[in-house]
């Protein structure tokens, strides 16, 4: 019972978040709560051999987004993507302020990467996380990391196009 | 202005105002990884055995040669099916007489030692088990057999149902994780799973066999020694299980491995028990 109640405030401290990047990840709000659903039920499964870990919680936070992150790759490997890639974004941003409008364009250009580029940019970008740690998450050496990053910088810059000068926008 | 500069910002202010389903989230996870949980206890039940106390004996002992219980001896399908078949002579299956009948189908030169009988933590009610360890030579590891009797609250399950994703790095040589499944003409099925592997490269391979009756035996080989207080998750002492899969396969098919056993495979097991104990 205990570990049931500890757990669950874990689960509910880190949910949002964990949201937020499954959402930018895989762009779809259904989607994103099936993605960190599974991600917490694995957590949940394994939960006494976590905490035994003994750890200052930070480990198991990364444990968690390697888990969300392969949960994540693996659908994306076994789902044939029902997403729509357009040439075009489908709504610009007229003004930073609005996130609604914001997050259209953001999830419609991350959507035009493919599903590791996309990771690597929310890890590194939403979630601050060093190359050499999202290397640790996607299983990659740290240098592909760069490649990926690099390439995805390119793509989105191209993607975003004049849009840029709004979004910038302090 | 550069947009690897901004790219923080505009992902954190994207998603600012996104509503998250967090009651729900955190309700299914929880209801979800219960299943899971149950799933995996039933998957990885060499995993989940608890070594309750060391045991007194914990000498090595030179595996005998295959019994002469017709319950194994027999080679071809129609003289074991034959000897299976329940007589007089017959006794409900014991873990003694199942560790009889697993030592002569091992090839010879092993070791077997650390015999426990079930039932286990993660073991039926309704089955009979046991749990050994052996060596081929090439570092102990754990077994447990595990024979039940068809049961009609037994789950049903599948390879899609299995969770293999790795928690740990596997040792050098070690095989994926993975899971097929094949049925005969018969309605025999045989499944053959290898595990996730979990901290310190402990992993398993696991056979299912479930006869058209419902009759099922379970197999699962460690790549280490039973897990215990020191090291609960099992701790590898090679890089993967002895044996292949296929050898496994062919001993979980034998039709020795009955509910109703012949009573001098029982004699024989019990009497090599007490050696291995």
């Amino acid at each position: 019972m205990e570990q049931g109640l500890e757990f669950e405030q874990f689960a509910s401290s880190r949910a949002h978040r964990l949201f937020q990047v499954a959402y930018l990840m895989c762009g779809d709000w259904h989607q994103a709560q099936d993605l960190v659903q599974t991600t917490l039920a694995k957590m949940f499964s394994v939960w006494g051999r976590l905490r035994r870990g003994g750890d200052d919680g930070s480990t198991i936070d990364a444990y968690a987004r390697k888990v969300l992150l392969r949960t994540y790759l693996s659908q994306k490997r076994l789902r044939k993507s029902s997403e729509v890639v357009t040439a075009e974004l489908p709504e610009r941003a007229s003004a930073s302020g609005d996130g609604g409008e914001l997050r259209l364009v953001m999830v419609a250009a991350l959507k035009q990467l493919p599903p590791r580029n996309r990771a690597v940019v929310v890890l590194r970008y939403l979630e601050d996380h060093s190359i050499e740690a999202v290397a640790d998450m996607l299983g990659m050496s740290p240098g592909a990391v760069k490649s990926l990053n690099f390439r995805s910088l390119a793509k989105l810059r191209e993607i975003l196009g004049e849009d840029r000068e709004t979004l910038f926008r302090p | 202005m550069d947009l690897e500069h901004d790219l923080s910002r505009l992902l954190g202010e994207s998603v600012d105002g996104l509503a998250s389903p967090i009651g729900a989230i955190v309700a299914e996870a929880g209801a979800q990884g219960r299943r899971l949980r149950r799933r995996r206890r039933l998957w990885t039940l060499g995993a989940t055995v608890v070594v309750v106390a060391a045991l007194a004996t914990t000498g090595a002992v030179v595996m005998p040669r295959p019994v002469s219980s017709p319950a194994v001896t027999g080679t071809s399908p129609a003289a074991t099916a034959t000897s299976a078949e329940p007589s007089p002579a017959t006794v409900p299956v014991t873990a003694e007489a199942m560790l009889q009948i697993l030592a002569g189908l091992l090839p010879p030169g092993g070791k077997l030692s650390k015999f426990r009988a079930g039932p286990f933590e993660a073991t039926r009610d309704v089955a009979t088990a046991f749990s050994v360890e052996y060596d081929d030579g090439r570092g102990a590891a754990h077994i447990l057999v595990v024979v039940s009797p068809p049961d009609p609250k037994a789950m049903s399950w599948n390879c899609d149902q299995l969770d293999l994703t790795d928690y740990g790095t596997r040792p050098e040589g070690a095989e994926p994780a993975g899971c097929t499944s094949t049925a005969d003409a018969a309605g025999t099925v045989v499944s053959a799973v290898t595990g996730v592997g979990p901290d310190g490269g402990y992993y398993f391979r696991k056979v299912r066999l479930e006869r058209a009756d419902g009759t099922s035996v379970d197999l699962v080989v460690s790549n280490g020694p039973a897990p215990s207080e020191e090291h609960p998750f099992g701790l590898a002492d090679r890089p993967a299980p002895p044996l292949t899969a296929a050898a496994w396969q062919a001993v979980v098919r034998d039709p020795a491995w009955q509910n109703e056993v012949p009573a001098t495979t029982a004699e024989a097991g019990a009497a090599l028990a007490a050696t291995l104990r």
